[in-house]
């Protein structure tokens, strides 16, 4: 896939604060990239430099491989309009929605005709056909968000800029709000989506760029990102909530042990050395409950027993069980009727294993 | 009281009847008032954009010397204006003094800045989200530009409206540069005695002084209905703009 903006080395300080440093990504023709980081990480910051607001401190923005810096102001404009950005509270024009979704059309000299072909389509695309003559300042805010929406993709843009589209949403709002965004990738439009939700940015993400204190911690693939995070804030903040820190007890050419207090476990191996700490982490649902009225399959490695200390719901299908083994802890995510079946309550024994290909070397 | 109530009756008849006094004094006022407030208007909202858009030194001080300027006294404006040209004054050779057009030049000293500040007010409160939308959707400066008066237009009429109740409602500087002049014509209906830069404000302390109470009352009752008119927009527009 070709890229539409890459971005290299890009650093941005205010008054001496760092806000960004060395970020390196590009955006690619027709993916939704999702930027993902909690509040302060920099990601409005990032984006309002891909849309040409802020200059940054240091680094080079490309935008079709050719570098912004050194645009005329003609070649600029066009590169402008070749992307908009849709803000975390959009505001609205005075005047009606069809002025509104009509703004971006009027100021490149569109037909009235075309005009109000493409305003039509772009309210049927936000699901708000309709509203045309209705006063933009009347309206709820799911419905401005989805004005605002219309009005930025009426314009046929090759890249659109969400900062935090459902923040201030409800949860219905939130998912109407997603299903529009797949359909505006659907069109071909490529699009860049920040957020400090891991399930959004998961959900919709073909590739998901985590972002902590202005640095750049992982770009993939959700799946890679989830479960292969690389550094413990990844982790931690894409739902790891198993992570401990141990020595490295053995190291051969298959698997690596590393001891946790007192359980010794057993990982598939990494590059390390005896006696190194390490930080290591499973995810609760790649815990394994195993059943104590068959025979243990062999196979099974750091195989466990524990008391259930706490039950609690996790979503509407799921529980979660913190289990205590002597002083090692885990978390494990259980659909409830499995754990209806096991028999699984609070003071209850457990057997339980952590799979070697689970567990995973997080970087500090 | 019966002098009032006559003196009220003579006046609504002097201006039913269309008395060409009466009307030539209201036409001088509006003319005068009317021309300072447009060329005001004219100049003192572009240069509020100019001003809410480009960063440049001594801003403050400026926005401090405007904000005095929407209280100038207005018989201290006239009395600069009349300073400068007079006879011996440094643009005495424009030959000005006791017209209309330096009238409306001391009128437009006393609006500019009222409808500058005003309108500098109206546009600074156009939330800064409102530029940035309009450039992220493509917009060029002046298609900015456009944008931010037209959201602010409601505050900028508002300050208009309040340049032009500032300039109808003055003596002081008219009374100074125009010398409040009227003088006797000959038609065929007789001797009519007509404005030459006489204006309701102007006249009614005049008539006032010579006794002639119901000239006095009629000039007061069109400069009445005018700030009337004008203050009815006012509070519309405020209301309709939020900031009553």
């Amino acid at each position: 896939m070709r890229s539409i903006v890459r971005l290299e080395n890009i650093g941005k300080r205010f008054s001496g604060r760092e806000v960004l440093s060395g970020i390196n990504l590009e955006i690619r023709e027709g993916e939704l990239l999702t930027l993902l980081g909690p509040s302060g990480a920099g990601k409005t910051t990032l984006m309002r430099i891909i849309n040409l607001f802020t200059e940054p401190s240091e680094g080079r923005l490309y935008f079709r491989g050719k570098d912004v810096a050194t645009l005329s102001g003609r070649e600029l404009l066009e590169v402008r309009r070749s992307m908009v950005m849709v803000f975390q509270k959009p505001v609205m024009f005075t005047g009606s929605v069809f002025d509104n979704v009509a703004y971006g059309l009027k100021i490149r000299g569109y037909s009235r005709a075309e005009i109000e072909k493409r305003v039509r389509e772009a309210l049927r695309l936000v699901g708000l056909e309709g509203y045309e003559e209705r006063s933009a300042r009347t309206l709820s805010g799911g419905e401005a968000q989805r004005v605002a929406f219309a009005r930025a993709v009426v314009i046929q843009p090759e890249l659109l800029l969400l900062d935090e589209p459902t923040t201030s949403l409800d949860p219905i709002s939130e998912m109407r709000v997603h299903g529009i965004i797949r359909r505006i990738k659907e069109l071909g439009i490529s699009v860049v989506l920040t957020t400090h939700k891991q399930h959004e940015a998961i959900a919709l993400g073909d590739r998901v760029a985590v972002l902590k204190d202005g640095r750049l911690q992982q770009v993939g693939p959700p799946g890679e990102v989830i479960f292969a995070p690389k550094t413990r804030f990844v982790a931690e903040f894409t739902g790891m909530v198993n992570i401990y820190e141990g020595e490295v007890v053995e190291v051969s050419s298959d698997y690596c042990s590393v001891r946790v207090g007192e359980v010794t476990l057993v990982m598939h191996a990494f590059d390390a050395s005896p006696g190194e700490r390490v930080c290591v982490g499973i995810r609760p649902e790649e815990v394994m409950l195993l059943r104590t009225d068959v025979p243990l399959n062999p196979r099974h490695r750091n195989v466990l027993t524990g008391v259930v200390r706490e039950v609690s719901p996790q979503g509407s299908a799921m529980l979660r069980l913190r289990i205590a083994s002597g002083g090692f802890e885990v978390s494990a995510d259980v659909p409830r009727h499995v754990a209806e079946k096991m028999h699984i309550r609070e003071g209850g024994e457990v057997l339980y294993s952590l799979k070697t290909s689970c567990l995973r070397r997080l970087e500090e | 009281m019966e002098y009032l109530i006559e003196g009220v009756l003579r006046a609504v008849t002097l201006i039913a009847t269309l008395d060409p006094y009466v009307i030539s004094v209201a036409k001088v006022q509006i003319i005068v008032s009317t021309s300072a407030v447009l060329l005001a208007s004219i100049t003192a909202v572009p240069l509020a954009v100019l001003f809410c858009f480009k960063n440049f030194p001594l801003r403050n001080f400026l926005l401090t010397l405007i904000n005095t300027g929407m209280g100038l006294p207005p018989v201290v404006v006239g009395l600069v204006v009349f300073v400068f040209f007079m006879r011996r004054g440094p643009l005495g050779f424009l030959d000005m003094i006791y017209t209309r057009e330096i009238m409306v030049v001391a009128q437009y000293i006393l609006a500019f800045p009222i409808i500058l500040g005003v309108s500098i007010a109206a546009i600074n409160a156009v939330p800064r989200s409102i530029r940035e939308t309009a450039y992220t959707l493509g917009a060029r400066d002046r298609e900015v530009a456009l944008l931010v008066i037209k959201e602010a237009a409601f505050g900028i009429i508002t300050g208009i409206l309040a340049g032009a109740g500032r300039v109808f409602a003055e003596v002081g500087a008219i009374l100074t540069v125009g010398g409040n002049i009227a003088y006797d014509i000959a038609t065929p209906e007789g001797i009519i005695h007509v404005s030459k830069t006489r204006t309701l404000s102007t006249a009614i302390p005049l008539e006032t002084s010579q006794g002639d109470i119901a000239a006095a009352i009629a000039f007061g009752l069109i400069l009445l209905t005018i700030t009337f008119i004008l203050n009815i927009l006012v509070s519309f527009l405020r209301r309709r703009a939020g900031i009553a």
